[in-house]
């Protein structure tokens, strides 16, 4: 099993054998990366050979990326290839690793909402807005999955948070009809 | 004029194409469901006359007769419209060459903004893709016998998935049928 990050080629174990260090060491995963690095020297005491290979074959973007970070890219890449599942898994880890992240938490809504999984979709795509208040397709999103749960009030908030924070005039048309509905069906 | 424009705003969710001011309606209570035509037909037919049932119509079948007869097309059902999110911060271009940056865009695939090629430095431009359904239909509702249209009407709803899509279109076209035939009973979503 290989991860592509693109234009490298890294053994998937890789990541793991450092992640289970890292654990190891600390008893609980690094926050940032100063933890980091200073986890990689103790990998590179106890793990040489894994360490020249990150060395090698690592770019400096990598370097600076955070293990939430990896699991992200590869959720997207996976999301990408349309291997839903695996792309699901990996973005559940990097929001589990990086909660702050309203890029990570848009994702796994997306990719959880397509997926079905609706109660996690829920979940990320309102912490994306906690984060980001201007995420956009959030607001979209969440406007479709309050509909099928039944909860108008809220569905009506999303659409006009979208519609005023929205760029695209198809999907503005669409938002206006859905509140439009949306009232007409309350009364 | 007047009833028509009353009935045009009480379902201003739903496209009515022909609604001619009615004779005594009360009169009907049965109702036959001609089996929809088009992709999804079935699904339709069948959340239409779980509807009207519980709205209170006596619903039968085609062969059946009914106080009136009710027709439709589903003229769109499709379970994965593709609209892209692109995350973090976008910029987008409108055609007359105006930029904006967004947070987290979703753009549909006809849309007049484009996403730059290359990445400006701190811009992002990672994407995924999000599906949503689209179910469009036309009903109309005939005298029996004869055949006089007393009542049509269209409708199109996007929902996460088709059986949300429907539920709502179904529930904004009985909203609509209600106008003009009470005893078909409201329903709120």
């Amino acid at each position: 099993m290989f991860v592509n990050l693109s234009p490298i080629v890294i053994p998937r174990g890789f990541w793991r054998g450092i992640h289970q260090d890292v654990n190891d060491n600390n008893g609980s995963r690094p926050t940032d990366r100063r933890d980091d690095g200073l986890a990689l020297f103790r990998v590179a005491s106890r793990r040489p050979l894994h360490f020249i290979l990150f060395l090698l074959f690592l770019s400096p973007i990598c370097f600076a990326d955070t293990p939430g970070a990896t699991h992200f890219q590869s959720g997207l890449a996976y999301e990408r290839l349309g291997r839903y599942d695996e792309s699901y898994t990996e973005l559940q880890l990097a929001f589990a690793l990086d909660q702050d992240a309203a890029d990570v938490a848009v994702a796994l809504g997306v990719v959880a909402g397509r997926l079905g999984r609706l109660d996690v979709a829920e979940r990320a795509l309102e912490r994306s807005i906690a984060l980001d208040s201007n995420a956009v397709a959030s607001y979209f999103l969440l406007g479709l999955l309050y509909e099928k749960e039944s909860k108008p009030d809220r569905a009506r908030d999303a659409w006009q948070r979208f519609l005023s924070l929205n760029q695209d005039e198809q999907l503005k048309t669409i938002a206006q009809k859905h509140i439009q509905t949306l009232e007409t069906l309350a009364h | 004029m007047a009833v028509l424009g009353l009935l045009a705003l009480g379902a201003c969710a739903a496209k009515t194409a022909v609604v001619r001011p009615p004779k005594d309606l009360s009169r009907i209570r049965r109702v036959s469901v001609v089996p929809f035509e088009g992709p999804g037909g079935q699904a339709a037919t069948d959340a239409f006359v779980r509807r009207l049932m519980a709205g209170g119509l006596e619903v039968t079948d085609a062969r059946h007769g009914g106080d009136a007869v009710l027709r439709g097309v589903v003229t769109e059902y499709k379970a994965n419209n593709t609209l892209m999110v692109f995350l973090g911060k976008t910029m987008l271009v409108s055609p007359g060459g105006q930029s904006v940056v967004v947070d987290h865009p979703i753009v549909s695939p006809g849309a007049s903004l484009a996403v730059p090629e290359g990445t400006a430095a701190g811009v992002q431009k990672a994407q995924v893709a999000t599906i949503n359904a689209i179910v469009a239909v036309s009903a109309r509702l005939e005298e029996t016998p004869g055949g006089r249209a007393l009542w049509s009407a269209e409708s199109t709803y996007e929902g996460l998935d088709v059986e949300s899509a429907l539920q709502t279109v179904t529930e904004i076209l009985a909203g609509s049928l209600a106008q003009v035939l009470p005893q078909a009973g409201r329903k709120s979503l």
